[in-house]
């Protein structure tokens, strides 16, 4: 399936499931996160536990901050509605993010965004920020595990506050060649040549894909023409 | 935005610090978050427009990776690299009370901007550990946006502060060969003389 066909599915279900009323939200929501959370990732890294864990999280705030009377310590029975839309909205988002990162590879992305001609500046910016991302977090991991064997204590907050700064600049200090390498990179990939890029992945529109953009628009149009709650 | 690919590159690198310093910061267990040191680091040293490309990408690999309600909040990346690349104008970065002044203001202006979107977007809820202030501050019963906007006041200063004291200390250490490449850095040896 084609990558934009994915992210306009992807919008249609938040569309969805904000507009209808409940329980009808609700089982878009569940459905979407079951679905989503199910689903094989084609990427190298999955997400799951740490959006679920994100989401447990977010409900358990919007109930204290919603669904309770402190004052009186009784439950705020209408409170319980803001927390039941409030955790439709973000289970909807955190479903179809989940799914567009577990089905869409970066190949296919960075071939969606010349083809949709942004700017090669932009494009390259965005690639070589997730490109730097695990040599960071390597280097992370490398500096601390360094602090570790000098020695630097790290019993409490405080002491661990003063070995960030010295474990930021080594980490900074050491990350300079790899920004060097990949301005050189930028160079070679012809950052300031005009004209058609190339991409590893050659995207092409298929029948699925018209078959999967008409259904999802046709259930939008429907929403609307229903009644629903932006309307 | 034709010019040196060192300062793409530069960019690219700010935007995956400020992810790699929230993991570096989770390792240590530090009650901060220090998010958006490479949005400043970009903003003072290149221009507010870097800073905000830094900021605004950092926030979409966050979304992709550990909070997809991240990017709603590009609009205090934004403003935050505006107000430090303004700051500059006022020593901010040039020398250490400034740069802890500079922060604190900061960290009020990021709280006031921020406030709003978790109220009207997500009813209250962040995904950061300020969600907890916020919480006290309403059971104290005070509305759901002022209970926003002093939990972002009790704990964005901080950070911003601690931010900037950080970038503060990483500027002043790198080697003048490399921030030689940087327009801000001209400007802030300037001022700090």
């Amino acid at each position: 399936m084609h990558p934009a066909t994915r992210f306009f599915i992807a919008s249609c279900f938040v569309f969805a499931a904000l507009s209808t009323k409940e329980p009808i939200n609700y089982c878009i929501v569940g459905f979407g996160i079951l679905y989503s959370f199910s689903v094989k990732s084609r990427n190298n890294f999955n997400p799951t536990k740490v959006f679920a864990r994100m989401l447990v999280f977010a409900i358990i705030v919007l109930f204290l901050l919603n669904g309770i009377h402190f004052h009186t310590r009784t439950i705020n029975v209408k409170g319980l509605r803001i927390v039941g839309d409030a955790s439709v909205r973000f289970a909807s988002v955190f479903a179809a993010t989940l799914w567009l990162v577990k089905r869409t590879v970066k190949e296919e992305f960075y071939a969606l965004m010349l083809s949709l001609k942004m700017p090669m500046v932009a494009t390259l910016v965005v690639f070589r920020a997730i490109w730097f991302l695990p040599h960071i977090f390597k280097r992370v991991r490398d500096v601390l595990l360094a602090h570790k064997l000098r020695g630097i204590k790290s019993s409490n907050v405080f002491r661990r506050s003063l070995a960030l700064a010295p474990a930021l600049y080594a980490i900074f200090a050491s990350m300079l060649l790899e920004i060097c390498d990949s301005s050189v990179a930028l160079v070679s990939k012809g950052i300031w040549i005009h004209g058609r890029k190339s991409s590893f992945i050659q995207l092409r529109w298929s029948y699925k894909d018209w078959i999967a953009v008409g259904t999802a628009g046709a259930i939008v149009i429907l929403l609307i023409f229903k009644g629903c709650n932006f309307a | 935005m034709r010019g040196d690919p060192f300062k793409i590159s530069f960019i690219a690198f700010c935007a995956a610090l400020n992810v790699g310093i929230a993991f570096l910061v989770q390792l240590l267990k530090l009650p901060i978050y220090l998010d958006s040191v490479g949005t400043v680091l970009a903003a003072v040293l290149i221009g507010p427009i870097s800073g905000a490309v830094a900021g605004v990408l950092a926030l979409l690999i966050i979304t992709i990776t550990t909070a997809p309600t991240a990017i709603a909040y590009s609009c205090t990346a934004v403003v935050i690299a505006v107000c430090s690349s303004f700051f500059t104008r006022f020593k901010f970065l040039a020398n250490i009370w400034a740069s802890i002044f500079g922060g604190f203001l900061l960290g009020v202006i990021s709280a006031l901007v921020s406030a709003p979107v978790t109220v009207y977007v997500f009813h209250g809820a962040t995904l950061v550990g300020a969600d907890m202030f916020t919480v006290l501050f309403k059971a104290t019963g005070r509305p759901l946006l002022e209970s926003a906007i002093l939990g972002g006041l009790a704990t964005d200063p901080v950070d911003k502060v601690a931010t900037s004291l950080l970038c503060f200390f990483l500027i002043k250490a790198l080697p003048a060969r490399l921030t030689s490449h940087f327009a801000g850095s001209r400007i802030l040896s300037a001022k700090s003389e």
